[in-house]
């Protein structure tokens, strides 16, 4: 690779950090990294240039309060704007996608944490479920979205069986022990609402699911700045998640829940974060599965 | 002039969210001038002649809201230099980490501050801000290559600092 094909590579993958590729420039820049030990390394360099500058300066810190307003200007403009600002359309999956797949990318190679644990749950008594609270459930849609991306990253290797993590903007990619190829699979969807009924943070898992097994993930997302921990078992018919959010005994709170399989999503329990309340939702389907 | 919708300004908003942390070097005066920058700019929307960028137009909104911040808070005289980065505190977790993290995150800090200033602005307004090159250079009024090629030195140079500075690492 010469010095002017090296800046012009950065300059893509800069942009895909930025999520500002389309579709097509995505798959490309995709390709090449799949295929490219070199250009592997490129992106982990500067990945871990961003992520360093920005911890330096404490921008990091300041990752809560930047998703928490932008989710308030939009929540603003909406009642005014509405007639005038459109619903997302194509572009939405394709920014999504673009940083989480760098995120997998990364995962991938450097053969991300694979922890095969028994449940630990930092549990807090959280008050009873409140009343039903409509919230949509996984679409076709999504999972031909979390199909494409399983396909084009979590290519099951000697390692062991893949699993994949895709929050609202980041994506991590490992694997537990077993023999890969007829694993089941489960995507499971934990989903933070506010008080408002507004979405605070999404986080999907698409997980082998045998019966007994179990996947902890202790960095699974931020919400309000804080650490959300993820730990998720599955039987054969249903499956059992623990979130916790924080990261000392002080300053977490936890909520655990059981569902079944296929079943539309449910509401778990809630906590209070900076004293709102936070409701977690948990819907489980098999990812192959049909669900409407 | 179409709207824009719900996906594209939060998009743009990170970038900008991030310029304006970088310049007041606090995380709440950063949402409200982002947020206040947002509504001027909906506000003029047809006014956008397409002769930029959207994300730069948005910068330079930006750049007046925190101007206006700025006169409020700042001393006579004083002026807002655009290429600054205000550090906000550090909240490292655990006391272990305090120390040998403070260590690098200073020289990290030293090093970029310490860079040839038109490495450190293609620096900053890429890699910090979030910028796609071709933005930058639009704010930088440089051809995206030489936005390309001081991103590269600015990024080699900061991994020969940290590598020499903390070769364990």
């Amino acid at each position: 690779m010469d010095t002017s094909e090296e800046l012009d590579l950065e300059r893509r993958i800069h942009t895909l950090l930025c999520g500002a590729l389309d579709e097509e420039e995505l798959r490309q820049v995709l390709r090449e990294i799949a295929d490219s030990p070199a250009a592997q390394r490129t992106l982990r360099e500067m990945l871990a240039a961003e992520r360093a500058a920005r911890a330096a300066f404490g921008f990091d810190a300041a990752q809560g309060t930047l998703e928490a307003s932008r989710a308030a200007l939009l929540r603003r403009l909406k009642p005014d704007a509405a007639h005038a600002i459109r619903p997302a359309r194509g572009g939405r999956t394709v920014g999504w996608l673009a940083r989480a797949a760098a995120g997998i990318l990364i995962g991938g190679i450097s053969a991300a944490l694979a922890a095969y644990a028994t449940v630990r749950v930092l549990e807090r008594p959280s008050p009873a479920p409140s009343a039903a609270m409509p919230m949509e459930g996984i679409s076709r849609a999504e999972i031909a979205v979390y199909g494409q991306v399983w396909r084009q990253v979590a290519e099951p290797g000697d390692e062991g069986v893949p699993w994949l993590l895709l929050s609202g903007a980041r994506g991590e990619f490992g694997y537990v022990p077993g023999e890969a190829g007829a694993e089941r699979l489960l995507l499971v969807r934990c989903r933070f609402v506010g008080p408002e009924n507004e979405t605070m943070e999404t986080v999907n898992l698409i997980l082998p699911a045998e019966p007994g097994s179990c996947l902890a993930l202790p960095d699974a997302g931020l919400l309000g700045g804080r650490p959300v921990g993820y730990e998720v078992a599955a039987g054969t018919d249903w499956a059992a998640v623990a979130m916790t959010v924080g990261k000392t005994a002080q300053d977490s709170a936890g909520v655990r829940g059981r569902v079944a399989i296929g079943a539309d999503p449910v509401e778990v329990g809630q906590f209070r974060l900076n004293g709102r309340p936070v409701h977690l939702w948990l819907q489980v389907v098999p990812f192959a599965g049909a669900v409407g | 002039m179409d709207r824009p919708t719900d996906e594209q300004i939060g998009n743009w908003y990170p970038r900008l969210y991030r310029t304006a942390l970088r310049l007041t070097g606090s995380p709440e005066d950063a949402a409200d001038v982002t947020q206040q920058a947002f509504y001027q700019a909906l506000g003029r929307w047809d006014r956008f002649d397409g002769g930029a960028l959207r994300t730069t137009w948005l910068y330079q909104i930006l750049v007046n809201c925190v101007r206006d911040w700025a006169r409020r808070r700042m001393r006579r005289g004083q002026t807002v230099d655009l290429w600054t980065v205000a550090a906000l505190p550090q909240t490292d977790s655990s006391p272990g980490d305090r120390l040998a993290r403070r260590e690098e995150v200073q020289r990290l800090r030293e090093a970029i501050a310490d860079l040839q200033a038109d490495l450190r602005v293609a620096f900053v307004a890429t890699v910090l801000d979030g910028y796609t090159y071709e933005e930058a250079a639009e704010l930088l009024s440089v051809p995206v290559g030489t936005v390309a090629s001081r991103v590269h030195g600015a990024r080699k140079h900061l991994q020969g600092v940290m590598q020499q500075a903390f070769p364990e690492a």
